[in-house]
């Protein structure tokens, strides 16, 4: 499960460095920008931990999935940021591998990642996670 | 076109079944400033964007909203699908029983079903955005009033992520909205 350790976190790297949020943590708070994040009352984040080594490598997908999807909302109407298409290129590559990495290992995640065997009605679908 | 992939914008496990929250995170569903309005609206707006920046903007949101969809709705699944018909009729839900089963759809907490009249299409890009601003608004405080009600963690985590998607969105729709009017007079 993803939750089995949830902690706030009072360390985060999140005001220094650049514009864009260090370490991937941009996930947990929801957006890449650091400037972007607005708290609500005195409620912080939330750290994901997978418990095994599967959850890992799927939540690492998740991250840059979403990574990708910020970046590119970003570039959408900044189409000439060189260093941000930079950045969503770098996450691109890391996404392409750790998502080969998974379907080799375990199953396939979209159909163009199908591989040896049919495997894309594999229970569990992403809404039925067990906590 | 859109592929399906298998895994959510963000992890949802519901550890307990819990039927008052279901009926209150129901209306990121299908209430006034729900998901599936989100997505629909972006997706039928963007085809009267005036440029190239507009129509992604509002194409990539809308799909991004759909993957919210899927989010709210497993959540829904994961606090109902373990409950009784009593403990139904206790959350006061037998009515949504009789209709639904245990099925997720969507409707407000005030259970009013989900209704296109909660978004417009105007053909307006300036009119169009300044109704985006406003729902991403609306669908902050939704989740904001909902948290106040939230006391785990299984919940509070997924909620907060998509507070803060709203205003994420928001930021990116009043850049838009700001260039246009601007080059739009």
């Amino acid at each position: 499960m993803y939750f089995d350790d949830f902690s706030f976190d009072e360390n985060l790297d999140f005001f220094t460095g650049k514009k864009i949020m260090l370490n991937n943590d941009g996930y947990i708070y929801g957006n890449m920008f650091k400037d972007e994040y607005v708290p609500y009352k005195n409620y912080s984040v939330y750290r994901l931990n997978g418990k095994d080594e599967k959850e890992r490598l799927k939540l690492k997908i998740m991250e840059e999935t979403f990574i990708i999807n910020d970046l590119n909302l970003y570039l959408d109407i900044h189409p000439n940021d060189e260093d941000m298409f930079n950045e969503f290129k770098k996450h691109n590559k890391l996404l392409e591998e750790y998502k080969n990495e998974y379907e080799n290992i375990y199953s396939s995640l979209c159909l163009s990642g199908i591989k040896n065997k049919y495997n894309w009605i594999n229970s569990p679908w992403p809404w039925e996670d067990k906590a | 076109m859109f592929k399906y992939e298998k895994i959510l914008n963000y992890p949802i496990e519901i550890k307990n079944k819990d039927l008052k929250m279901a009926k209150l995170i129901a209306t990121q569903l299908g209430g006034y400033a729900g998901e599936l309005g989100a997505a629909l609206r972006y997706f039928s707006q963007k085809f009267e964007m005036p440029d190239d920046e507009g129509k992604a903007l509002l194409n990539d949101i809308a799909t991004e909203e759909l993957g919210h969809v899927e989010m709210i709705s497993s959540i829904l699944n994961g606090l109902m699908k373990d409950a009784s018909l009593k403990e139904l009729e206790e959350a006061g839900l037998a009515g949504y029983y009789v209709e639904h089963g245990k099925g997720i759809y969507p409707v407000s907490a005030t259970n009013i079903p989900f209704d296109a009249l909660t978004f417009a299409v105007t053909g307006d890009p300036i009119a169009d955005l300044e109704e985006d601003l406003a729902a991403e608004e609306k669908a902050r405080v939704n989740y904001e009033h909902i948290i106040d009600y939230v006391k785990t963690d299984d919940l509070l985590a997924p909620l907060l992520f998509l507070r803060q998607r709203e205003i994420v969105h928001y930021n990116r729709f009043k850049e838009l909205l700001d260039r246009y009017k601007k080059e739009l007079k």
